[in-house]
């Protein structure tokens, strides 16, 4: 694992955050954080009612 | 029963029954029959619901593990393989345990741990995702997905308990070290003797020798093999070793990471990042414990790489440190560059780019917060 000082920029296209969380591929880096903030952006939109 | 709309639709669809089959999605959206079936939820089915999401609630009663299996059956699974393997789940006896001071666990028989999913992502962080429980336990089987009343897709992980032999420094302690019985050839002997050696499978260590947690913190590594050096003869056979204060234990083992999953997906398909990451983990690992202190070390070196970057790791002697955010044991190991550079990124959607200055590196190691009576296999070698 790498812990990384803030410097890396990322941008998340609006298809990411309608839910397409299986793009989020970060699994060697401490992006957790953001990970989080992905999930609390989509939750809403996962969780409605069809 | 949790008012909370993210755990209301796995709730509504376990409490169909056979004789009333789910109504098709579009129609539980309607305030009307949402209200009636929330209002057809009984006490008891309430409180096992709120028990299996991992809320506080009673022991579960027979009555309400015979509900759990009749839920379990009306999962609308897709395959038949699935459908088999939740009523293998059904017919083994439902269960709730105490994983710890905190979280209830559903057991299926005496064997078996089930955790609920219901986002795609195998992570401990999220709380939709895996609880913090299974951070670093094999998987046996997943079934899934299978499809909730609103048609979102659920899994469900199976952990198989496995037997073990448990290294106690007072009789019926907590256990510092478990180790599967199979790995041991000697379980069978009564020869007190200084060195074990360990087959392939798995060890787990009290994450408590190296950092503050609780004492039922465990850190799983899958090993390949490896040797127990005991500083006086002791016989290992039984489910318990007691192991005085005054010995010291010596862990040489070689990690034996899993196979990596390649699922042969193109390049331009979701997750190409991750398949081409890059985590060769150390091949040794020394633990010592004993009354002159405790340590765990990485004895190779390491490299770990993303996004075109690969990042060598050398070992170093600092202390441990424990991630609560991560679930993870951290053992420091010292990075050969100052600075990480995303070269190359594949994903279509997220997009990263930049340098970070490197802060620090180690071998992540999971740790998991469960009753030492509920260990199995070890998951992996961290990350």
């Amino acid at each position: 694992m790498l812990r990384l000082e803030p410097g890396l920029t990322a941008q998340v296209s609006s298809e990411a955050v309608k839910g397409q969380l299986g793009t989020l591929t970060l699994l060697n880096l401490k992006i957790v954080k953001l990970l989080e903030f992905i999930s609390c952006a989509t939750a809403p939109i996962l969780n409605r009612d069809p | 029963m949790s008012e909370d709309p993210k755990l209301y639709g796995f709730f509504v669809d376990f409490l169909q029954t056979k004789a009333d089959p789910p109504e098709p999605p579009q129609h539980a959206s309607q305030p009307g029959v949402v209200a009636s079936r929330r209002a057809a939820l009984s006490k008891s089915n309430a409180a096992f619901f709120e028990a299996l999401s991992g809320a506080d609630s009673a022991e579960i009663s027979a009555v309400e593990a015979e509900q759990a299996v009749a839920a379990l059956e009306t999962l609308r699974v897709r395959t038949a393989v699935e459908r088999d393997l939740l009523a293998d789940l059904a017919n083994s006896g439902l269960s709730l345990d105490r994983l710890n001071g905190l979280d209830n666990v559903l057991r299926a028989g005496d064997d078996r741990l089930i955790a609920v999913r219901r986002v795609p992502i195998l992570s401990t962080q999220l709380n939709e995702a895996l609880p913090a429980w299974t951070s670093g336990l094999a998987t046996e089987t997943v079934i899934g997905p299978v499809a909730d009343a609103f048609g979102r897709d659920i899994w469900l992980h199976i952990f198989r308990i496995v037997r073990q032999v448990k290294f106690v420094r007072t009789p019926g302690g907590t256990p510092f070290l478990s180790v599967p019985h199979m790995q041991f050839a000697s379980v069978f002997h009564t020869t007190a003797q200084s060195d074990h050696d360990l087959a392939s499978g798995s060890l787990w260590v009290a994450t408590s020798l190296f950092a503050g947690v609780t004492d039922d913190t465990y850190t799983g590594i899958r090993i390949s093999g490896g040797k127990l050096r005991l500083s006086v003869p002791i016989a290992v056979n039984g489910d318990e070793v007691v192991i005085p204060e005054s010995v010291t234990c010596t862990l040489d083992v070689a990690l034996g990471p899993p196979a990596r999953h390649t699922s042969g997906a193109a390049a331009v398909q979701p997750g190409a990042d991750a398949r081409a990451s890059v985590f060769n983990p150390p091949d040794t690992l020394k633990i010592v414990v004993g009354p002159s202190g405790n340590r765990i070390e990485a004895t190779a070196q390491a490299v770990v790489g993303a996004f075109g970057q690969d990042v060598s790791l050398a070992p170093a002697a600092s202390a441990p440190e424990y991630l609560v955010d991560l679930n993870r044991l951290l053992v420091p190991m010292t990075p050969e560059v100052a600075d990480f550079t995303v070269a190359t990124s594949e994903a279509q959607d997220f997009l990263i780019d930049g340098t970070a200055q490197i802060a620090s590196g180690g071998l992540a190691l999971p740790a998991s917060r469960i009753s030492p009576a509920l260990l199995g296999e070890a998951a992996g070698v961290g990350r």
